[in-house]
């Protein structure tokens, strides 16, 4: 029989369909918007980034007052999917068409990591099932923001029991894989290297580059024209379909005369990852290192960022630590009191950042 | 007073015949495993049968009791070695006793209208059958039974009909080829797989038992017994529970298909149309590909519609390759195409006519005929070929087109399309179409649109074109939001032409609708706007009508290890190969994933009993990675020493390549034993041999040895000589063994007694040059070539003879003074050696062998080599016989393969009557032209 339902119906029937708790939540949130993008990465994947936002756009338009704001939730939920380990954003594959490589989202394989506290983050999307868990697993995972997790119970060996439903444990070493260090200058050197062997044949129309000379407590403000900067800039030009290319500019007086898309090439990294990494490299080398805050709190130490930060940084964070919503900054993260020296550590030999002095 | 094995053979006949009386009704077969003993009297039968058997040599009055004896062999048998285990266990039993058993299954058949084994598998192991299949469901096939459940959950949980017959029916054509071939074919016997899916589910009581009570209990709790079965079999059961409830036996009488299959009830459209679509591949450029679905719902329908689909190599209409055969059954697909499909063919093309799939493909896989065809290009650079060539204002397209591009037009621009025999320009509609505007689309074949606007609500849709197509599973109830661009009343909505239902609109601009779950099908909903009265009279069109599509379908269950869309992709070719054919490195695999990830590969050995005998790292490799580099990573890990003799104890292997986050894929591989078949083992120093015959025939296998000392010389050897293991002597050698249609060869190589003889001097007496002996020598060396291999130095011994008698062969054929100059070029491959070579080819001025020479070393195209070669021959006077110079150039570098020629003793005759054709073949294999080997390796022919 054919009904008509309201907005709010289909909501809830969205959320029932989906295996979330249906507690009177009528607006499209953050877990709603998370498990619609599984889901639609389930059906399209490999796909671009544009083809999920479209198919959540398209399925969630006039059920929301704000159709702005459910359009950016969209962008930023992707990302955070990307970052949690749910989609794969693979650079110069190749799927159906051996001559055509591009850069495409996969869904990720169901598989769990165990957090050092013992609770483990389940990860991955399966093409026909919301939930691949068998229904005495799958109730007991929560569902926070992006996240799914499980708590085991005492003396539990969940991680056996979910190697047993066909999950891949992701051990550290896979989950925590970050680039080789090396000095910011060594990293920067390498970079022109490339770059150098780059030639700008054509004109780059609504190139934006990231300013190094602006001031690094607002990354939005960063963005800029060139007008008349010279040097090596990380930047972003348009294509027609999809987001913006990252890549790597030399500018002489504000003209482009090298340019190398990024990521390097036999890479493993995002593009966006290499250019934020660069750009932690180029603040650091100019004397003027992105900072972060430290707040101390009953629950742990919170740790403020002004600027994006590379998907293998926010992997560990995600890990040791948790994920909070931004105060007057872009990213926030609550690390445990005895690991925040640790992470610490990792923040300064791996990003070059430096704490903000005289922190709250 | 009777014994109390007399005691136990009446009560089993009285038990017998009373289950035979109650099975007339129905028809259905008794099996010998309703014996209906218990443990205790069963141990009792076996233990005196054992004491007994040597002295009574089986005695008859006991038949009845051998056969619930051997019965209770195949309920353990492991799937290898049926006869090995009741030998060991049965003293006093001899080879020729196997006829005896035989014989008295036949009479159980007779007395008590028990089952006959059929199909296949019972033809090829016509002995071992019958107790095995009066096991019904032998142990080591339990817990594949419970994983085939829950991989079939929805399956059950949605079907229209849950009698026995069609449950099993659902069963027998979802399996998979990787299943051995005993369980496919215990899943043949659809109606008795039913009852036990009913018994196991909690079906509840049914009218006329299948099987015996206490035999199904039994059954039942061995299968929850095996390993993770009983997780597997709960969730299952918590699936479909509400299905059974209520559902009686039998359904009424079964509608049948003209092959005697049942029909489905509804028998809905299949929801396999492909679809086409555009991608954008960057920098303006344009490539088409196909997204086609899953033909498992096709397989599903009919048994030979599945065998068809399996052994079936198919190509997209467009593309040059051709898929492997299982392609269609291995979950949705995406082909890229570099040619416009043809659209006067079906967009899938098999290789072989079917009229049932020929009929499918005419009506299911076709596209729209006449150009042009529209595409509707979303915001993500996707374009997706819609139905009918009606255009929205405010939307995009790319439109394809065998004319020229409208010059004038607009909204148009270029379009860079990456596919023969079409143009294609984007068109931008605007917002507001002009008449004019109107009338000049009309001209391109193109009709605008005003009706209503339905969009999949909530949940995002599958395959959602814009316009009206979309997918959904079972399990959900599809949301629409409906909006018009007009006021309206009301809507009337109907699905699939049932009474339509009204849905007041109060002019608001946008509505929602939900619809239940419906069963699997194609379905179309249909929205009719109920215009305002202010409206009515004012416009002189008809109200806004539009349809909507809904493909559904049961969901595809996860199981893990098998990719979908995760970031590798694993492509096997042929993709359900064999043990056999993966240990022997033939399988070709390709896994691709992004640059900067390296994929692991660890293959693992299974014995019988499910126990791991191996499990180790072939190695790490860089992604992507193609066949070449994963034969040379697994050809090395094979030369190890002692993973041959793994591989001889092995039932089943995985391959699981591992890359890190990207995804794992287990690739699984079934041995599937011969029923003439030659086992080797390594015993306390010594490799040992025996020989199985399954066969079950009054024949005995004709069985001959050839040393690898003297590798064409045949020691015929007695049959029951090598039943039981026997040690080889070194060096080891050839054994073949040949039974009716069946043969299998082996060797193994012993290890020497001294230090001194490590190596082989193989000794060949001179060759007749026949064609009939030389024929029989070179299917001899396509043995030595394609056994099954084992033992100490093997892969070196084995070349040594390898390469000899080659050479024993060749120079037979080519006479001596070509084999001096071809010994003395491999020698030293130098160009003196190489133009010697030459001038011999035709023994006529060297003008035949120096163009060839040129040849080698200009061209690198397959087909370009053999048509020059032709042209070269014919030029020269040697042959003008296109078949013959190609059948010389395989035997020149592969003569393992053109064995495989069946013109091949004709082809060799014609050759030693002109044996420049083959020098000249030989010539271009020594000058080293390996694209000849690629290519040829494809087909024998």
């Amino acid at each position: 029989m054919i009904q008509r339902v309201t907005a709010n119906n289909v909501l809830a029937g969205c959320r029932h369909t989906l295996g979330l708790s249906d507690q009177g939540e009528r607006s499209i949130d953050d877990v709603l918007v998370a498990s619609l993008l599984r889901r639609s990465a389930g059906i399209h994947c490999p796909c671009s980034r544009a083809t999920l936002r479209s198919s959540v756009l398209e399925c969630t338009k006039n059920l929301a007052s704000d159709d702005a704001g459910v359009r950016q939730l969209i962008d930023d939920t992707i990302e955070a999917l990307t970052v949690g380990g749910d989609l794969l954003e693979l650079e110069d594959v190749v799927t159906e068409d051996v001559d055509i490589r591009q850069t495409w989202v996969f869904a990720a394989p169901p598989s769990f990591v165990v957090r050092p506290n013992g609770t483990v983050f389940v990860l991955g999307v399966v093409p026909d099932q919301d939930a691949f868990l068998p229904s005495f697993l799958g109730a007991r995972v929560v569902y926070d923001g992006f996240t799914r997790s499980m708590e085991p119970k005492e003396g539990e060996d969940l991680a056996s029991k979910l190697r047993e439903q066909g999950l891949e444990e992701l051990s550290e070493s896979v989950w925590l894989k970050s680039p080789r260090s090396e000095s910011p200058e060594d990293f920067l050197a390498r970079a022109d290297r490339q770059l150098s062997h780059q030639t700008l044949t054509t004109t780059i129309d609504g190139l934006k580059i990231l300013d190094s000379a602006r001031p690094t407590s607002y990354y939005p403000d960063r963005w800029v024209v060139p007008k008349d900067q010279t040097g090596m800039f990380v930047a972003r030009r348009p294509q027609e379909f999809g987001a913006p290319m990252w890549c790597l500019v030399r500018l002489r007086h504000g003209t482009p005369i090298r340019l190398l898309d990024l990521p390097f090439e036999k890479t493993r990294w995002r593009a966006c990852d290499t250019a934020w990494h660069l750009q932690l490299a180029m603040d650091h080398c100019r004397r003027h290192p992105q900072q972060y805050r430290l707040r101390e709190g009953t629950f742990g130490v919170r740790f403020d960022f002004f600027c994006p930060l590379p998907q293998w940084a926010q992997r560990r964070l995600m890990i040791f630590g948790e994920r909070l919503l931004p105060e007057r900054c872009l990213i926030s993260y609550l690390v445990p009191s005895d690991q925040a020296e640790t992470e610490e550590e990792f923040l300064h030999e791996k990003l070059w950042l430096s704490p903000i002095e005289h922190s709250e | 007073m009777d014994s109390p094995l007399a005691q136990i053979q009446q009560q089993a006949e009285a038990h017998f015949t009373a289950l035979a009386r109650t099975r007339d009704t129905s028809a259905y077969p008794v099996f010998a495993l309703e014996h209906g003993l218990s443990k205790a009297q069963l141990a009792k039968v076996s233990s005196m049968l054992q004491s007994t058997s040597g002295e009574k040599s089986f005695s008859p009055r006991y038949w009845l009791l051998w056969v619930i004896y051997a019965t209770e062999f195949g309920y353990d048998y492991e799937g290898s070695e049926y006869w090995l285990s009741f030998e060991n266990q049965t003293p006093g039993w001899q080879y020729h006793d196997r006829a005896k058993i035989k014989a008295w299954f036949r009479r159980f058949q007779k007395t008590y209208s028990g089952v006959t084994p059929r199909g296949p598998w019972a033809e090829r192991f016509n002995i071992i059958a019958w107790p095995i299949t009066h096991a019904i469901l032998p142990r080591y096939l339990q817990r594949q039974f419970a994983k085939l459940l829950y991989d079939l959950r929805y399956s059950l949980a949605f079907a229209e009909s849950l009698d026995e017959r069609r449950i099993g029916r659902l069963l027998a054509l979802h399996v998979r080829p990787g299943y051995p071939s005993r369980f496919r074919a215990f899943l043949e016997q659809e109606e008795l797989t039913g009852q036990i899916v009913a018994a196991l589910l909690g079906a509840g009581t049914v009218e006329d038992d299948l099987i015996h009570d206490r035999t199904l209990e039994r059954v039942i709790s061995d299968v929850e017994a095996a390993r993770n079965a009983r997780e597997w079999l709960s969730e299952t059961q918590r699936l479909v529970a509400d299905r059974f409830k209520g559902i009686g036996r039998g359904t009424g009488p079964t509608r049948r298909h003209d092959d005697g299959s049942p029909a489905s009830p509804a028998s809905p459209r299949l929801a396999i149309q492909p679809n086409l679509w555009l991608r954008h591949a960057g920098k303006g450029r344009w490539s088409v590909f196909l997204e086609i679905k899953s033909f498992r719902s096709v397989a599903a329908h009919r048994t030979a519609l599945h065998t068809f689909l399996n052994n079936t190599r198919c190509r997209l209409n467009g593309a040059r390759d051709f898929k492997p055969a299982g392609w269609l059954l291995s979950g949705d697909r995406k082909g890229a195409l570099t040619s416009w499909p043809d659209p006067q063919q079906p967009l899938i093309l098999f290789e072989q006519h079917h009229p049932t799939m020929d009929h499918l493909l005419q009506s299911e896989c076709r596209f729209r005929a006449d150009p042009p065809w529209l595409f509707r290009l979303g915001t993500d650079g996707n374009a997706r070929h819609i139905a009918s060539p009606v255009v929205r204002p405010g939307s995009d397209y790319i439109v394809v087109t065998t004319m020229p591009p409208p010059k004038t037009l607009e909204g148009i621009s270029e379009c860079d399309l990456h596919c023969e025999g079409v143009n294609a320009y984007r068109l931008s509609v605007p917002p507001s179409v002009s008449a004019e505007m109107t009338g000049r689309l009309k001209m391109e074949g193109l009709a605008v649109a005003r009706t209503i606007h339905v969009w999949p609500a909530g949940l995002p849709g599958r395959g959602w074109d814009g316009e009206g197509c979309s997918e959904w599973l079972t399990t959900e109830s599809p949301c629409f939001g409906i909006a018009c661009d007009h006021p309206v009343e009301a809507l009337s909505f109907s699905l699939n032409k049932e009474p339509e239902r009204l849905i007041q609109a109060n002019n608001q601009d946008r509505l929602f609708v939900r619809l239940p779950p419906l069963p699997a099908g194609v379905h179309t909903m249909t929205v009719e706007a109920k215009r305002s009265v202010e409206f009515e009279g004012v416009t002189a069109t008809a109200p806004a009508k539009g349809f909507v599509q809904l493909a559904v379908r049961e969901p595809v269950p996860w199981t893990p290890g098998v990719t979908s869309h995760h970031g590798l992709i694993v492509r096997a070719d042929p993709e359900h190969a064999d043990l056999d054919t993966f240990w022997q490195n033939k399988l070709s695999l390709s896994v691709n994933g992004p640059e900067g990830f390296a994929a692991t590969f660890i293959v693992g050995l299974q014995s019988d009993d499910g126990r791991e005998i191996l499990s180790e790292q072939v190695g790490t490799i860089d992604l992507p990675v193609q066949p070449d580099m994963w034969r040379s990573t697994f050809g090395r890990f094979l030369d190890h020493e002692t993973r041959p003799w793994k591989y001889l104890e092995a039932q089943s292997c995985t391959l699981t390549i591992r890359a890190e986050g990207l995804g794992t894929c287990t690739l699984r591989f079934e041995h599937d034993p011969l029923p003439v078949r030659w086992l080797a083992r390594s015993l306390r120093g010594d490799v040992v041999v025996r020989l199985v015959d399954d066969c079950g025939q009054d024949d005995h296998p004709v069985v001959h040895f050839y040393s690898m000392a003297h590798p064409i010389e045949p020691h015929p050897l007695e049959p029951q000589s090598v039943q039981s293991y026997f040690a080889v002597t070194p060096p080891g050698g050839l054994y073949v063994a040949k039974l009716g249609l069946h043969t299998d060869a082996v060797v193994v190589s012993a290890p020497p007694a001294g230090m001194q003889d490590l190596q082989v001097n193989p000794l060949f007496p001179p060759l007749h040059r026949s064609a009939t002996a030389l024929s029989k020598l070179w299917h001899l060396l396509g043995h030595w070539h394609g056994a099954r291999r084992f033992g100490f130095l093997l892969k070196i011994r084995l070349q040594r003879v390898v390469d000899d008698l080659s050479s024993e062969l060749y120079s037979s054929m080519c006479g001596k003074k070509w084999t001096d100059a071809e010994v003395s070029f491999r020698r030293t491959p130098r160009p003196n050696t190489a133009n010697s070579l030459s001038m011999l080819a035709d023994n006529q001025d060297g003008g035949f062998g120096v163009t060839l020479q040129k040849i080698s070393r200009a061209s690198t195209d397959i087909g370009r080599l053999s048509d020059q070669f032709l042209a070269t021959a014919a030029r020269y006077g040697v042959s003008n016989d296109r078949q013959l110079c190609n059948f010389a150039l395989l035997l020149a570098h592969q003569p393992h393969v053109a064995v495989l020629d069946p013109d091949f003793d004709s082809l060799v005759a014609k050759l030693l009557d002109n044996p420049a054709v083959l020098r000249g073949a030989r010539l271009l294999a020594l000058l080293g032209d390996e694209n000849i080997v690629a290519a040829h390796s494809e087909s024998p022919t």
